[in-house]
């Protein structure tokens, strides 16, 4: 085939213009580090890039999550510890008082032993998770347990005591929920009516009850009834508590999955993405040999012809 | 017998045939460089000798020709390579140009980057939302943080729209500016076809005007596809499909006209027909697939606009139909209701003359949140129960909406998109697909283009080897064409002033 000067210079050009582009594409991925700056450099890796980083960001957000439950949980589980300690001391003094050597004033003094107990189990009743009532439900904002003049206990504006109350069914059975993982929600509270019974034998009105009973006087057998009620309420509390324990595991074996889940992520999507700094320098350097080469080879053919050797 | 003034004649053929010889390869020498330049040849044929044509040969045998002249000068140039170069040019205007914008278009709407991407901004809102079923739905700065993430959201979509209509706009008016190229580059042939006509009936070959047409040909197969065919009479005929776009002086100027159906857009008319001009490739064609293109096979901006409005119809009926159904935090003089947007839809009419929500009116660029939730964080609705300051249970802390809508980020079974994070990412990797694959379709037809570019220069280019060569052997002709004519000179000489001197 016959070889013109323009086809020497214009393959010359090309060469060298093909070897500068490799050498920039390779300088700026070692200057920013990625191997995928935008999705046309390959695509089907920048799928994968995209579809991890949605990963990593649910695995964090739900990440986040468990940890408000759990917060929310370890809240509401001194506060029913706090309980179990009441209903035991509860139990103590109507043990210490059933005997009947003791007289009317120690029944009064132990009376306001419970009357004190009682009030405390309200103060309970109210916790807070900050600015939020944990014990109310969705009643969050407002004190869900309330004294009403007839010394009655309402529970959000319910009474208590009225079992057969559809609300207050309804209310027993509400309960927080988060969306702790993919379509996985837990309930993450414990509301008023779990926590201290609904009906009659609810904790407050048994301790109201006895210190009525205490304060009018009553006879021992009468008040031994009442211990008996108390360790009801006591294995109650205690199921809750067994309930809460529970729960508390399971968002602990979420958390840790989620925290391996995020290193396995976040190394995957780095393998795809990043540039083996190393590797990019190494191509770098032979792709600025052969330019070097073929600079200099160039211009060896580029330059002699037939007159540089005529007379 | 021919005579000694014959041989001066010959020799002075040889003097004038070797001078043109060399001012030929002064001339190839001078445009080595020229783009564009065919290399010329002398073609030389020799002088048969008078009696040839004589009927009565009444001459001795033996008659010598008369010397050489030079019948033409000629280019060497190959027309198959040429329409071949024409045909592969075409495509490479296409694929490049695609090439080119596509790549400008990944980078307006990239969303491999964290912080300016639809997906991102996404993921906050949904992480808001999660904070506020989660921390505290009545609490007013997480709803002003969800309000804000929305808004960021949308605006988003409202960016890339407006990106993207602009670029559209711009495809239009470079498809114009194209039309206006090639109207000049016709005009130009038309009046080069006649230079050249006028200098070739008088049997010479119109060389450089030849190679400037050439060039104008190249040029005009970039932008769009053309088939040239020359007749016997040497006249051009260039079409495009089936209009004839010059046939040898007449030009068919293109026209682009705005079509009001269209937005405006310009359609192309061949000049003074009413059926549009069907062309198939070049630039003017990669422009108009990137302003028009509204397919997974015909990919362009329509597309991904359409890509996007769909995903904002999908956002906005999914979380406004849950969210109608929550209600609202009271906010001064308005109750807790229920039934409020979260994102705004236009109204329509109906042919009844009812009112109704029309959500394929919503699209990317018109994206926002309703009315009411700009105008306060409060209707927000996270709550399925009215809100009641005053009744026992107030309801504040219920979140069973906010978690209706948090959950929306991962279902996977929503009418038309499936899944919001899933369509975007397909969205977006159709394009980056197409980008990469007009990226490598444009880089192999280069190199296809430079390759046929390197056969033709191997036929037409200049080798400066070559003329060297052939400078020296026209210069030894020349010399030696002078010695023939000393010779005859001093055979003259010896003729005239030496013979028949005899005694003297």
């Amino acid at each position: 085939m016959r070889i013109t000067t323009g086809m020497m210079q214009d393959n010359y050009l090309k060469c060298l213009s093909r070897n500068m582009g490799k050498m920039v594409s390779l300088q700026y991925q070692m200057a920013t580090g990625k191997r995928l700056n935008k999705m046309s450099d390959d695509p089907v890796d920048a799928m994968s890039v995209m579809q991890f980083r949605v990963k990593l960001y649910k695995s964090e957000r739900y990440r986040e999550s468990v940890e408000r439950g759990l917060t929310w949980l370890q809240q509401t589980e001194s506060s029913v510890m706090e309980l179990n300690e009441i209903i035991k001391s509860a139990y103590e003094t109507v043990i210490q008082i059933t005997n009947d050597w003791l007289g009317d004033d120690d029944k009064k003094a132990a009376a306001e032993l419970i009357g004190q107990l009682r009030d405390h189990v309200l103060t309970i009743g109210n916790a807070q998770s900050g600015t939020q009532y944990i014990f109310g439900g969705y009643n969050t904002k407002k004190a869900p347990f309330t004294v009403d003049s007839s010394g009655k206990l309402l529970y959000n504006g319910l009474d208590l005591m009225d079992a057969a109350n559809p609300a207050l069914i309804e209310e027993s059975e509400t309960n927080i929920e988060y969306e702790v993982g993919f379509n996985l929600r837990m309930n993450v509270s414990v509301n008023g009516v779990q926590l201290l019974g609904m009906g009659e034998n609810n904790i407050y009105s048994v301790l109201d009850s006895l210190y009525n009973a205490l304060k009018d006087g009553a006879p021992a057998d009468e008040l031994t009834a009442y211990a008996g009620k108390l360790q009801d309420a006591q294995s109650h509390v205690l199921s809750v508590l067994g309930d809460i324990g529970g729960r508390v595991n399971r968002l602990e074996l979420i958390a840790n999955r989620y925290d391996e889940d995020q290193l396995m992520y976040t190394d995957i999507k780095s393998k795809l993405e990043d540039v083996d700094q190393a590797e990019a320098l190494m191509n770098f350097k032979m792709a600025e040999y052969v330019y070097n080469a073929a600079l200099q080879v160039g211009s060896r053919i580029v330059q002699p012809s037939l007159v540089d050797f005529l007379k | 017998m021919s005579s000694l003034f014959y041989g001066l004649e010959i020799a002075r053929t040889g003097l004038t045939v070797s001078q043109k010889a060399i001012n030929l390869s002064g001339h190839n020498i001078a445009n080595a460089n020229t783009e564009g330049y065919t290399r010329q040849r002398l073609v030389i044929s020799s002088i048969q000798p008078a009696s040839v044509n004589v009927r009565l040969s009444s001459i001795s045998k033996g008659s010598v020709g008369g010397g050489a002249t030079v019948s033409l000068v000629d280019q060497i140039r190959n027309d198959y390579l040429d329409r071949q170069f024409r045909n592969q040019n075409t495509r490479l205007g296409y694929w490049q140009v695609k090439a080119d914008e596509l790549e400008y278009i990944e980078m307006v709407v990239n969303e491999l980057s964290e912080d300016t991407s639809i997906s991102s901004a996404l993921a906050d809102f949904f992480q808001s939302l999660s904070d506020l079923a989660e921390n505290d739905p009545s609490s007013k700065e997480i709803r002003t943080s969800v309000q804000q993430n929305a808004l960021k959201m949308t605006e988003a979509f409202n960016q890339y729209y407006e990106q993207l209509v602009e670029l559209q706009n711009l495809y239009n008016d470079k498809m114009a500016g194209t039309v206006a190229r090639i109207n000049t580059l016709l005009t130009n042939i038309a009046d080069n076809n006649r230079q050249i006509f006028a200098y070739e009936l008088s049997g010479e070959k119109a060389n450089e005007l030849r190679d400037t047409r050439n060039l104008m040909i190249d040029e005009l197969s970039r932008l769009i596809d053309i088939s040239v065919t020359e007749s016997e009479k040497g006249e051009i005929i260039i079409k495009c499909g089936n209009t004839e776009l010059v046939n040898h002086l007449a030009v068919t100027a293109l026209k682009a006209q705005p079509d009001p159906d269209y937005y405006d857009f310009y359609r192309i008319y061949p000049s003074g027909m009413s059926e549009e001009l069907k062309f198939s490739g070049g630039e003017l064609k990669a422009y108009q697939d990137l302003r028009d293109g509204d397919s997974a096979d015909n990919m362009g901006i329509p597309r991904i606009i359409e890509n996007l409005n769909t995903l904002a119809r999908s956002i906005a009926k999914e979380f406004n139909d849950i969210h109608k159904t929550g209600y609202t935090m009271p906010n001064g003089e308005e109750d807790s209701r229920n039934g409020v947007f979260l994102f705004a839809v236009p109204k329509a009419v109906d042919e009844f003359g009812n009112e109704y929500e029309d959500y394929s009116a919503i699209t990317a660029g018109n994206f926002t949140l309703s009315a009411e939730v700009l105008e306060s964080v409060f209707n927000i609705a996270a709550s399925d129960q009215k809100i009641d300051f005053s009744a026992g249970n107030t309801q504040q802390g219920n979140n069973r909406i906010a978690l209706a809508m948090v959950t929306l980020a991962s279902r996977t079974d929503l009418p038309v998109v499936g899944n919001f994070e899933e369509f975007l990412k397909s969205t977006m990797v159709e394009v980056g697909t197409e980008s990469a694959s007009c990226k490598s379709k444009a880089e192999s037809q280069q190199t296809i283009v430079e390759n046929v570019q390197d056969r033709r220069q191997s036929i037409s280019g200049v080798s400066l080897d070559e003329e060297m060569v052939q400078l020296i052997s026209s210069q030894h002709a020349y010399s030696a064409a002078a010695r023939m004519m000393t010779a005859v000179d001093e055979a003259l000489d010896v003729l005239i002033n030496r013979t028949g001197r005899v005694g003297l």
